[in-house]
């Protein structure tokens, strides 16, 4: 899956996975960071930042230049993740929003309220889109009943990437 | 005006106050009335909070504009919204943020009993005086602190129901019923008569506290229909008129795992408490519960069913009141902008440095005595105060000192009260009761739904423990000593010739002068195994020891002694295992017992062998991790769940259950089937398993320590 050429100012990609494209999102932030300042805003403690520090170590001998045009910040509930996104300067640079859904899939939040803060954070990320690339991750809802939550980030997106689940056939063990 | 002096039992919200259950000093039971106003607040846009006023207006309440403060975000214009009805407040504060949930709220789930403490500076269980006027509390004067080391012991009358089995593995036949000294049974054949029967006890007896088995579960419950089924009317309250309040079951997900919490009976004027229910009754009992409940202000039901976090969080909020500082429904405060390089930087644990593998001889273990509490209140860490230059001392450190200072004094007085003392247990079960609160107090910090909570104070500890731990290091070994393990907050240390508690004495106060934080000796090893990865030899694990102290009683971490689900009978064998090699004084001598060792393990085989172990030392007990559908390759605890499903039960998850491990189709029996397992058909050689296992854990040690010795 590669997210890099998709991106451009404007544009809301949505990146769709079970574990919410890990992998793939820490290879772009790496990318990201090799080319310019990146805004992480991650909703779902899905930032792994030795994996990305060691992804910028293949790439570049001076990595604290990339590793300081990173700036992450986290948010563990809804109503933090709202916050996040008000209080989110405007930048041209692009922004990685990691597993935008996780806390608004918490049972604890009830569905109204975390329909009406997502619309709230969705009005932040078209006003994001208008200085840079927004890329979002997201992961598919513990409960059927919260599925809405994930059709109404889609609607939004002017690209839907859904990384496929590799099908694992049953192969025979080697015998010698 | 009447006077009547006491002790406060319970506090409850009424549609027109609050109701206060006080037992007196001559032993009587007064139900008191009080005026009580309850004030919560929004903030937000104006003309939003004018079309919430408009909306208030024709409600019962009385509406104020005025200023308060927010801890992170200073002072507040905000609307106060007071109404003299404090049982319908959620009511009120739920239909307001359904029309208006852009608004900021604070104060608003705040329980009674914390209003109540804030505003008299009473403290539940306390003493105090009341003085009464039109059948209202007029004034009501404290007498005691919570902070006493000796509060005044209060006089309940406990009274205690047990049904003769586990109702949800047979309908029980009979209730035990305790009351002092006298216990006796009521018949469950005919639920009339015992209706009867016990109804006629709590009105004899009029106890303060119901202490149950499966109350929660199954007496109240039952009760509930037998009580429709014959017609009979059954109030267990002392506050007549009210119902049991139910509370449903419910899983949830803490501490990395998904725990089940069972239905809930509470009652009004008097406590229930479910001993099987209850979540760390077990632990420290109803001494520690009535400890919680003094210190935290959550009455003594509540606490014993609670986690300590809701505790630390009830306190926060009382000090957040009685410092004149909002409390919001949700915290809305962030994590501040982190470069990768930063994140890398802060974003750690404690401090573990990895034991040396091996047998190793007079070794001394040092503890900090509650370190990140010690802490938080020595270098003022708290949500506000991260990062701001000469603060003035924050809410945490606020909340934390008092607590501190007692668990330490009640430390203190344990360590000089002769073991036998009778009030030895007592002060141990309340210290560990607060040990709990400070446990979680630092996991408060940064928990997503903590009011006053933030990432960068809890970080802020942990950088904090680090540096203490490596000038802990450094001391140390300044003064010669070889430091063989650290984990978090503990010290193993060990040099030659080194072996009496005294010889630690200078090391232990350098370290303290050093930190400012207290140490403590937790003892003197004669020998000490730390253990190796199961995977690789070569790799030590953290945490993962055994080892006998100099008076012979042993400690042990991370072995399968102290694993929920080891079955007794590998627990009993290993823990006389390391009975047998505690009596070596030195890694030599250690060595030399372990054929006795294996002797124990051959004949403990044979008894399993030959059915002399009973199978209930055989139980697994295991936790449903998710629901049963929710399994692809079920676990050994999903398949019994499976069997019992059959047979009509349903599970959920977080729910433990208890097996066998046999010889058919699903390789397991669930306890709870109605018929027994066949001796036959146990899968001893999967017992044989565990329990080589769990021997190779203390015997393998060893053997790097006679293959060192072969070399010479």
């Amino acid at each position: 899956m590669d997210i890099l050429p998709a991106l451009k100012t404007g544009k809301l990609i949505v990146v769709y996975a079970p574990d919410a494209a890990r992998t793939e999102s820490m290879t772009l932030i790496a990318e990201l960071g090799l080319r310019g300042a990146v805004t992480i805003l991650d909703g779902g403690n899905q930032y792994r930042p030795y994996q990305v520090a060691t992804f910028l170590r293949r790439k570049t001998v001076d990595i604290s230049t990339a590793a300081n045009r990173l700036f992450s910040r986290r948010a563990f509930t809804c109503y933090e993740m709202n916050t996040l996104l008000c209080s989110t300067p405007y930048h041209s640079q692009p922004y990685v929003v990691l597993d935008l859904l996780n806390t608004f899939y918490d049972d604890h939040v009830s569905i109204h309220e975390a329909d009406r803060l997502l619309k709230s954070c969705l009005g932040q990320i078209q006003r994001l889109v208008l200085s840079g690339p927004v890329v979002l991750t997201l992961a598919p809802p513990l409960a059927e009943e919260r599925g809405f939550l994930l059709e109404q980030v889609c609607r939004q997106a002017d690209e839907v990437m859904i990384k496929e689940v590799p099908v694992c056939h049953p192969t025979q063990p080697s015998l010698f | 005006m009447n006077e009547s002096t006491g002790w406060l039992l319970d506090i409850y919200a009424e549609e027109d106050g609050a109701t206060l259950w006080l037992l007196t000093d001559g032993d009587q039971r007064l139900r008191l009335r009080m005026d009580f106003d309850i004030t919560f607040y929004a903030a937000g846009d104006f003309p939003l909070l004018r079309q919430a006023w408009k909306y208030l207006r024709g409600k019962n309440v009385r509406l104020e504009r005025t200023v308060r403060r927010d801890l992170f975000l200073g002072e507040r214009d905000v609307m106060a919204v007071t109404t003299p009805d404090p049982a319908n407040i959620q009511k009120l504060f739920g239909d307001l943020q359904r029309q208006f949930p852009a608004l900021d709220y604070y104060d608003a789930d705040i329980p009674i009993t914390l209003r109540f403490i804030a505003q008299t500076d009473m403290h539940l269980l306390g003493r105090c005086r009341v003085h009464l006027g039109d059948e209202r509390v007029q004034f009501i004067e404290p007498l005691s602190a919570p902070w006493e080391i000796d509060p005044s012991p209060i006089p309940l009358r406990i009274l205690t129901l047990a049904p003769d089995c586990n109702p949800a593995v047979r309908n029980p036949q009979k209730l035990l019923v305790k009351y002092n000294q006298r216990e006796y049974s009521l018949s469950l054949e005919s639920p009339r008569s015992f209706l009867i029967s016990l109804k006629a006890d709590l009105q004899r007896i009029d106890p303060d506290l119901i202490l149950t088995d499966y109350g929660d579960t199954w007496l109240f419950p039952q009760l509930s229909t037998w009580s429709k089924e014959t017609g009979i009317e059954f109030r267990p309250n002392r506050e007549e008129g009210r119902q049991v309040m139910m509370r449903k079951a419910d899983s949830y997900f803490a501490y990395g795992q998904v725990t089940y919490r069972g239905a809930q009976a509470h009652l009004f004027g008097r406590w229930h408490i479910d001993r099987k229910n209850a979540m760390s009754f077990g632990e420290y009992g109803l001494e520690g519960a009535m400890e919680q409940a003094r210190v935290t202000g959550i009455g003594v039901q509540e606490m014993a069913r609670k986690s300590p976090g809701a505790g630390i969080t009830a306190m926060q909020m009382l000090t957040a009141l009685r410092n004149n500082i909002m409390v919001p429904v949700q915290k809305q405060q962030v994590e501040g902008t982190k470069t990768l390089s930063e994140l890398i930087r802060a974003d750690h644990g404690g401090l573990i440095y990895q034991p040396l593998i091996g047998l190793h001889g007079n070794v001394a273990q040092i503890d900090f005595s509650s370190m990140y509490p010690a802490i938080m209140v020595k270098h003022n860490i708290s949500p506000e105060t991260v990062g701001v230059e000469d603060a003035s001392e924050g809410l945490i450190p606020k909340t934390l000192r008092p607590l501190l200072e007692k668990r330490l004094r009640l430390k203190n007085i344990l360590i000089d009260l002769d073991p036998r003392d009778c009030r030895v247990e007592i002060l141990k079960a309340r210290a560990s009761a607060l040990k709990w609160l400070l446990v979680v107090c630092f996991g408060y910090l940064g928990y997503k739904n903590a009011r006053f909570g933030k990432i960068e104070s809890h970080e802020a500890v942990t950088a904090m423990s680090r540096e203490l731990m490596l000038q802990a290091k450094e001391v140390a070994e300044d003064m010669g000593f070889t430091v063989l393990h650290m984990y978090v907050d503990c010290l193993f240390v060990q040099q030659d010739g080194f072996h009496k508690s005294s010889d630690f004495t200078p090391l232990i106060n350098a370290i303290e002068e050093k930190t400012g934080i207290p140490i403590a000796l937790e003892g003197v090893f004669k020998w000490v195994a730390f253990l190796a990865s199961k995977r690789d030899a070569r790799v030590p694990v953290p945490n993962q020891y055994f080892g006998a102290f100099q008076d012979g009683s042993l400690k042990y971490r991370g072995i399968e002694l102290r694993r929920r689900d080891t079955t007794l009978w590998v627990r009993k064998t290993q823990l006389k295992a390391l009975e047998i090699l505690a009596h070596a004084n030195s890694p030599r001598e250690f060595a030399g017992r372990v054929p006795d060792v294996m002797r124990l393990v051959e004949g403990a085989k044979r008894d399993l062998r030959i059915g002399r172990v009973p199978l209930g030392e055989l139980l697994i007990r295991q936790r449903l991790s998710r629901t049963l559908e929710a399994y692809k390759t079920p676990s050994p605890a999903a398949r019994a769940a499976r069997q019992l499903q059959v047979h009509g039960r349903q599970f959920a998850p977080g729910q433990s259950l208890e097996f066998l491990f046999a010889h058919n189709e699903s390789g397991v029996h669930a306890w709870e089937l109605e018929e027994a397992l066949d001796s036959r058909k146990l899968d001893t050689k999967r017992y044989y398993r565990l329990l080589d296992r769990a021997i190779q854990t203390i015997v393998d040690p060893v053997r790097s320590h006679m293959f060192s010795e072969r070399l010479f």
